[in-house]
């Protein structure tokens, strides 16, 4: 039985090969028995984590030390000046900063950079299925918990080959966890897609190439940003702006 | 960053003691978040309490494991998590307002199968399974009980052996495994 727990656990933390994973997965559907065990293993996971809480709850509950009031009530007073300190010295900070940037145009990494913090920081959501894998690997995502988000974003991915969201999420949570090469995979496999109403691969995959900077990969960044504009594809405007200050 | 999350990022990630001690200062410190999940979000006590202790346990995992960025400060961290948190709560109730007496809360471990198979594997999780097997955990004994919280808790069988004063991490993996098998013999047969 002990080889039964450690084939199901090994499955849910992704130490299964691809081909072993297809197998547990179709045994799960064929294999009453089993899928039954597979069944008791997250339930048992699931209630332990409960009852985890709720003995954290427990120990929690009681009255912080003296000790660690003191502490934080030392912490606050200093602090009050401190923060004063802080503020005026943030505000100079970003002064000399801002007419820094303002004065000096920014290079086409610091802009691929500057565009993925403001656009894909939070994904959007929908409101209507929360039980689907890929609405909550994007609130993982948002959650910035982006190894649970690339789970299950790399789940639908391997199972819905035509599923173009997957890979596209699956390539910014690898870009936000700069895990450049895995995200370029992913963009190439969404340029490849065909017959989308909307294709970003290319322009993704010229926004991994400038944040990971390697030898030629400023160049090769920006032929994909030029085929970009001449085919108009998703992201052109931006394309044609970085291009215009490359 | 301030200094008061650097102390407590500190302890989160030293040895477990510690950890358990900056534990309690982080989930005393913004405890208040429950109150703003009610009042923000119109959840019950219940329901917020219940994000609020999730998102804790998501966030101290993300702060061991080095998912924490420190961009943020630790309190907007964690707002966000639990706001997540609360959002799926909010989602949950609306849209599974009649089911949701039926089944027991999914762990998100199930959404790494694909669609056919889960089907079958969310049939066999039922209320009943959840609430036999945590009766069960408490009788199974202190130590398997122990194991088992800790490996929940995101503790590595290396640190549990550590921990638990185990030879290595294969002993406490055997030992954890057997645990569990204990726990199905109780619940199943």
């Amino acid at each position: 039985m002990q080889q039964t727990w450690e084939y199901i656990e090994a499955y849910f933390t992704q130490a299964l090969s691809a081909e072993e994973r297809k197998t547990f997965e179709v045994r799960c559907a064929e294999d009453a028995a089993f899928a039954k065990e597979v069944a008791f293993y997250l339930t048992a996971r699931s209630a332990a984590r409960e009852v985890l809480i709720a003995e954290k709850q427990k120990s929690f509950a009681e009255r912080a030390m003296p000790q660690q009031v003191m502490v934080k009530t030392a912490l606050i007073k200093k602090m009050a000046l401190r923060k004063w300190i802080s503020y005026v010295a943030a505000a100079c900070i970003i002064l000399f900063v801002g007419a820094y940037f303002i004065l000096k145009s920014p290079a086409p990494q610091q802009l691929a950079s500057q565009y993925v913090k403001v656009h894909f920081t939070i994904l959007s959501q929908t409101m209507d299925a929360s039980r689907d894998s890929l609405q909550l690997g994007i609130a993982a995502y948002n959650s910035q918990d982006y190894q649970r988000a690339l789970m299950l974003f790399e789940g639908v991915r391997r199972n819905d080959a035509a599923n173009s969201d997957a890979k596209k999420y699956a390539g910014l949570a690898y870009l936000q966890t700069k895990n450049y090469d895995k995200a370029l995979e992913c963009f190439k496999e969404l340029s490849g897609m065909k017959g989308l109403y909307s294709n970003s691969g290319d322009f993704l995959q010229a926004v991994t190439l400038l944040q990971r900077n390697n030898p030629g990969d400023k160049e090769s960044a920006k032929a994909l940003l030029q085929k970009v504009v001449q085919e108009n594809k998703e992201g052109s405007k931006q394309a044609s702006e970085w291009l215009a200050q490359w | 960053m301030l200094p008061a999350d650097a102390t407590i990022i500190y302890g989160l990630k030293a040895d477990y003691p510690e950890r358990c001690k900056q534990e309690k200062i982080l989930y005393k410190a913004y405890e208040y978040f429950v109150d703003e999940g009610c009042r923000k979000y119109r959840l019950t006590y219940e329901d917020s309490f219940s994000a609020y202790s999730d998102a804790f346990l998501s966030a101290v995992q993300n702060i061991i494991n080095d998912r924490f960025d420190g961009h943020s400060s630790l309190k907007t961290y964690f707002y966000q998590i639990f706001s997540n948190k609360c959002i799926d709560l909010v989602r949950k109730n609306t849209t599974n307002k009649n089911e949701v007496h039926k089944a027991a809360p999914l762990p998100e471990m199930l959404y790494q199968l694909p669609d056919s198979a889960r089907d079958i594997i969310e049939g066999m999780m039922t209320r009943e399974l959840k609430a036999t097997i945590k009766a069960q955990l408490e009788v199974i004994g202190d130590k398997c009980k122990e194991i088992l919280l800790l490996y929940e808790d995101g503790l590595t069988d290396r640190e549990i052996a550590e921990q638990l004063s185990y030879n290595n991490a294969a002993v406490a993996k055997t030992t954890r495994l057997r645990c569990l098998e204990k726990l199905r013999t109780k619940v199943l047969v």
